[in-house]
């Protein structure tokens, strides 16, 4: 497959903030690419440099092996939803579909045609008399994917078209989206803050932060194994533990506690963090008096109990650090605030990060 | 007890102050305008007006200048709001350009109209400049012509169409734009087709007061006239503070207010935008 987009080399700053920086990114035809990141990472700045809304300082971005770094908005090969759909109020929702077409040079009559076309794929075939602001949020969205893909773009751009919906809107038309994508065969640049949406959608995700890819990966490769500490806290909810490479031995000691732990990951820093997911912890309770056994587990008191639906966080105190575990259900009765507890689990599931704080 | 009076309230007294400012002074005039100095009944001063082709050629002057006067003023004034809102940078500057569009309107139009007398005169700067410059070898009669009067008028109601139009531009979703170059369309289109559109009914709000305001002007023309030129706020005054014929100067009145509601509504409906509330 050839690539769609590639970035090299991005960069781009506002005054003393760097938006951008040195950004690469390929994407190849027909994928769907989630940029994921916190408000301000730059994600949505990546985005309109690939539309050409801002220049970047420096850097390359070329769509379809085109080189369009210099090109205006208006001559480059791709379509975008805008964060808030951006309709023209002063057109219904037939011309508001078909003013692509028609500033391409079709007749009224073809670009029409295109448009109910495209309306009918979004699910709104009677709506073209009606203009944007009779219309629900959900329905102006469907029609701001209308008017981005009845160009056939080679790639669509979309600014977190999604946030402005209610939430069970919102996870229908995910789902939505990701049909029509594949449908389509069209590229998708997906700009979002949630990481479930990005979960639930992309082929591969691009978390962004402070201006610079932190790691590109497919949804679990990036919650199994991330690359920075970032990645780690930002995806899920993360235990960080500080550790030190035990010399001469495929083991790791943990700070906390002493613990060592047997480990199979190559590695080149002599210390870091180890990721241990909330969901990888088997707690037990202690009994009180009992001398704590077993030297691969952690020990450590009940702080908090939280029932979230269908599943509980346990908030435990290991020394001076706290660790969340997840249970799934309900808590045992003798898991309360206050009780010493056993915190198992399967060194395989540590993940190192090594060199980081 | 209080309560229960408080609609008849919030709806009398603005219907009070409506009546007495409003409509009580228009009555009185179309009354005037109806009736005869013995009393009674009459449309014969309309039929004056109306039969005369000397008063059908002062409207055509009216309506001449008022509406050459709004086209000029949006040619103008499009640009200038466009410059303020979109391409001044700094703030102050902006601000600068504001006041000084503005204060004008702070000093007497007779004050304002003389400058122009003066500033088009025979010897006037306008004259010197541009026989300095060239473009004419004697000097150019303005004082006495329609042109003179439409330079005078579009000086004055110039700001009106570039406040209305700046506030318009300034409302303009960015992201709309945007889109539109988004879905191919050159910036000349954008322009044409959402830019424009967008701002239309400003257009059409600053065009409204401006042809409104040159059509029942009275000192600019009357100044810059010489005498030689008459529009009909110029008759009005005549016939209210010459000839004391407050019947006759009140139908020219009313057929002034009737002909510029004419062109204000067919204005108006071409200033709504297409599936607005409105």
């Amino acid at each position: 497959m050839a690539a769609i987009l590639s970035i090299d080399g991005v960069c781009k700053r506002f005054g003393a903030h760097t938006a951008l920086d040195r950004v690469d990114l390929t994407v190849e035809q027909g994928e769907f690419i989630a940029l994921l990141g916190p408000s301000g990472c730059g994600k949505t700045t990546l985005l309109r440099a690939i539309a050409g809304f801002l220049a970047p300082d420096a850097g390359r971005i070329a769509i379809a092996g085109q080189d369009v770094s210099r090109l205006p908005a208006h001559r480059r090969p791709l379509n975008t939803v805008f964060q808030n759909y951006a309709l023209f109020p002063h057109l219904n929702v037939l011309d508001n579909v078909a003013y692509g077409p028609r500033r391409h040079g079709l007749s009224k009559r073809q670009a029409h045609e295109k448009a109910r076309d495209a309306l009918a794929m979004v699910g709104l075939p009677d709506m073209g008399a009606r203009y944007p602001r009779e219309m629900s949020g959900g329905q102006q969205q469907r029609v701001a994917l209308a008017r981005a893909i009845v160009n056939e773009p080679k790639l669509l751009l979309l600014d977190e078209p999604l946030s402005a919906l209610d939430l069970k809107l919102r996870r229908r038309m995910q789902l939505e989206l990701k049909h029509l994508q594949e449908s389509l065969g069209i590229a998708f640049v997906f700009v979002t803050h949630d990481q479930e949406e990005a979960m639930t959608m992309a082929d591969r995700i691009v978390v962004m932060h402070a201006g610079r890819i932190e790691q590109i990966g497919q949804g679990p490769e990036i919650y199994r194994a991330p690359a920075t500490q970032f990645v780690a806290e930002f995806i899920g909810e993360a235990n960080l533990l500080p550790y030190r490479r035990v010399p001469g031995e495929a083991a790791i000691t943990l700070m906390l506690q002493g613990a060592v732990f047997p480990c199979a990951q190559a590695l080149d820093a002599p210390s870091g963090m180890a990721v241990l997911r909330p969901e990888d912890i088997a707690l037990s309770v202690v009994t009180p008096g009992a001398t704590p056994t077993g030297e691969t587990a952690l020990h450590g008191v009940i702080t908090d109990v939280i029932r979230i639906g269908s599943h509980t966080l346990v908030h435990v105190r290991v020394d001076d650090q706290t660790l969340t575990a997840r249970l799934a259900g309900a808590a045992p009765e003798d898991v309360v605030a206050g009780n010493t507890v056993r915190l198992a689990f399967d060194p395989a599931q540590l993940h190192l990060i090594g060199g980081a704080q | 007890m209080a309560r229960r009076y408080t609609p008849l309230w919030l709806l009398g007294v603005p219907l009070l102050f409506f009546a007495a400012f409003f409509l009580a002074p228009l009555s009185v005039v179309a009354v005037a305008s109806l009736t005869q100095a013995a009393g009674g009944l009459t449309f014969a001063n309309y039929a004056h007006i109306l039969a005369d082709r000397y008063h059908w050629d002062v409207i055509a002057v009216t309506f001449r200048i008022g509406l050459a006067t709004t086209a000029i003023c949006i040619l103008l004034g499009y640009p200038l709001a466009w410059y303020l809102v979109r391409i001044v940078q700094w703030p102050w500057w902006r601000r600068v350009c504001v006041i000084v569009l503005v204060v004008p309107l702070f000093t007497s139009n007779i004050v304002r109209s003389f400058g122009w007398m003066v500033m088009l005169g025979r010897n006037g700067m306008v004259n010197d400049a541009l026989m300095g410059v060239g473009v004419i070898d004697r000097p150019m009669r303005f004082l006495g012509t329609e042109l003179g009067i439409l330079i005078g008028m579009v000086y004055v109601l110039l700001p009106f169409v570039v406040l209305a139009v700046g506030n318009a531009l300034a409302r303009v979703d960015p992201a709309c734009e945007q889109a539109s170059s988004d879905l191919g369309a050159s910036p000349a289109a954008t322009f044409l087709h959402v830019t424009f559109p967008l701002t239309l009914p400003g257009v059409v709000a600053g065009a409204i007061m401006v042809f409104t305001l040159a059509v029942s002007a009275y000192v600019t023309p009357a100044l810059l006239s010489g005498g030689r030129i008459s529009v009909l706020s110029m008759l009005i005054f005549q016939q209210y503070s010459s000839v004391f014929d407050f019947h006759y100067g009140g139908a020219l009145s009313i057929v002034l207010l009737v002909f510029t509601l004419i062109m204000v509504a067919a204005a108006g409906r071409i200033g709504v935008p297409a599936g607005s509330a409105r």
